[in-house]
């Protein structure tokens, strides 16, 4: 029988799932090699029909998983698989979970550490200029004052160097503890609080490590939760006067102009955020 | 199954190609079938001769991917046809068949069998020992039992041999 070449061995190996291809780097050096090469990572990542939408749940000791895209499209019934994650066994029954950004999850599970230290929002993200994937912890210091931004302590981990930084304090006064932070156009989004408690949503860019603020839409001073649709950013507005909400996307990110109204809601309470 | 492009009757309209395997067998083939596949085309528009030699593609497999070509050239057969006779064609080979087969589509540049043909061999690896697929691609393992043993253990979490499969 001939060799099969290896350009052919990889393009068997991509229609592969990320976890048989772990073990696969056991099969031989050049196997080994050719998973670990960042083409052979970026082509993987790429490919069609990989799952967009994912919801981790976490019980007990375990993880388990949603593919959401299965439930949209109702092809089939919706299944609970197990998670397979390097804590699996072990006492871990909380994890916050971001993500995926090109397939990779950021899952932070609580540490106990000093008593008036403590994470007050962590987040996870792509840098596509450095083609690096980044975590951003804040912690504050609960001795401080509270609406004192100088406690607001920022350090970032590139996954590439494997080493934390710390960068200047976060600007702005955290509006809520555990919101969800979403990477879009390779920064981190937060919704914070302005002067004369306004919110304003506030970008950590993940290459120049700088804060700036996101234009909002317009007319729009309601509490809002933020998230990402198909690349873009959304924020879910309260619509105090008939407990419903306005889901809108900004469809170029930066531009004012280009916030839309997706969905207009009456009547509903969001069950989702 | 066809297995030949016979079945209908060759018109002065429909030119045929005869394709020759490694093993000296000759396969008569519609125009419209061979120009599927990308290598054949290009062969077909260089050369005025309609005798074409595989060196590197016997009998068996040369048969099945001529069947698969001229299933795919015949206008008669409607898409749904054709995409359930692409999951018909690779279930129930054997590795090693398959093995044959997507060396020879990627030689012959028949694009859509060749991605048929690999996701089926990448479903039947998926929850294969590492041994067996030492055993299948021929591969000599050049870990030291050490370096192996190092690897498995950073990756412990994916391995969960009581799901693997050696056969």
């Amino acid at each position: 029988m001939a060799e099969i070449p290896e350009d052919l061995i990889v393009k068997i190996l991509l229609l592969l799932p990320a976890l048989t291809l772990l073990r696969f780097r056991c099969v031989s050096k050049k196997w080994r090699d050719l998973i670990d090469s960042p083409n052979f990572v970026k082509s993987h990542l790429g490919r069609p029909n990989k799952a967009h939408s994912m919801m981790v749940l976490f019980r007990y000791d375990c993880a388990y998983y949603v593919d959401l895209t299965s439930v949209c499209n109702a092809i089939d019934p919706p299944v609970l698989k197990q998670l397979a994650y390097p804590w699996h066994g072990k006492d871990c029954n909380y994890g916050d979970v971001a993500g995926p950004y090109n397939g990779l999850f950021g899952i932070y599970t609580s540490n106990p550490g000093p008593d008036e230290v403590r994470t007050w929002s962590w987040g996870f993200g792509y840098d596509s200029n450095s083609d690096d994937y980044k975590v951003v912890i804040i912690t504050a210091n609960l001795k401080s004052a509270w609406d004192d931004t100088d406690t607001y302590i920022v350090c970032v981990y590139s996954l590439k160097s494997g080493l934390w930084k710390r960068i200047g304090n976060f600007p702005y006064f955290l509006a809520d503890q555990g919101q969800p932070v979403v990477c879009v156009d390779d920064a981190l989004h937060w919704k914070v609080e302005g002067p004369d408690r306004s919110y304003l949503i506030v970008a950590l860019h993940l290459g120049k490590l700088e804060y700036h603020l996101v234009p909002q839409p317009l007319l729009k001073a309601n509490n809002f939760n933020l998230g990402v649709l198909d690349g873009c950013l959304y924020a879910i507005y309260d619509n105090m006067n008939d407990h419903g909400f306005d889901l809108l996307v900004m469809k170029e990110y930066g531009v004012e102009e280009s916030w839309t109204l997706l969905i207009a809601s009456t009547g509903w309470r969001k069950s989702f955020w | 199954m066809v297995t030949t492009d016979e079945k209908g009757p060759l018109t002065a309209k429909k030119k045929s190609v005869i394709i020759r395997s490694c093993d000296g067998d000759e396969f008569l083939v519609s125009e419209s079938a061979a120009v599927l596949s990308t290598s054949l085309k290009k062969i077909l528009e260089e050369k005025e001769d309609r005798l074409i030699h595989l060196s590197d593609i016997d009998n068996k497999t040369l048969a099945m991917v001529i069947a698969y070509l001229s299933t795919h050239a015949d206008d008669g057969l409607s898409d749904d046809l054709k995409r359930s006779f692409d999951q018909e064609f690779v279930s129930g080979k054997e590795f090693d068949v398959l093995k044959y087969l997507v060396l020879a589509t990627d030689t012959l540049q028949v694009t859509c069998l060749c991605y048929t043909v690999a996701k089926k061999m990448a479903d039947i690896m998926k929850n294969k020992l590492v041994e067996w697929v030492r055993r299948e691609f021929d591969i000599q393992n050049d870990y030291t039992p050490e370096a192996e043993a190092e690897i498995r253990r950073l990756d412990a979490w994916a391995w969960d041999d009581r799901q693997l499969e050696d056969d």
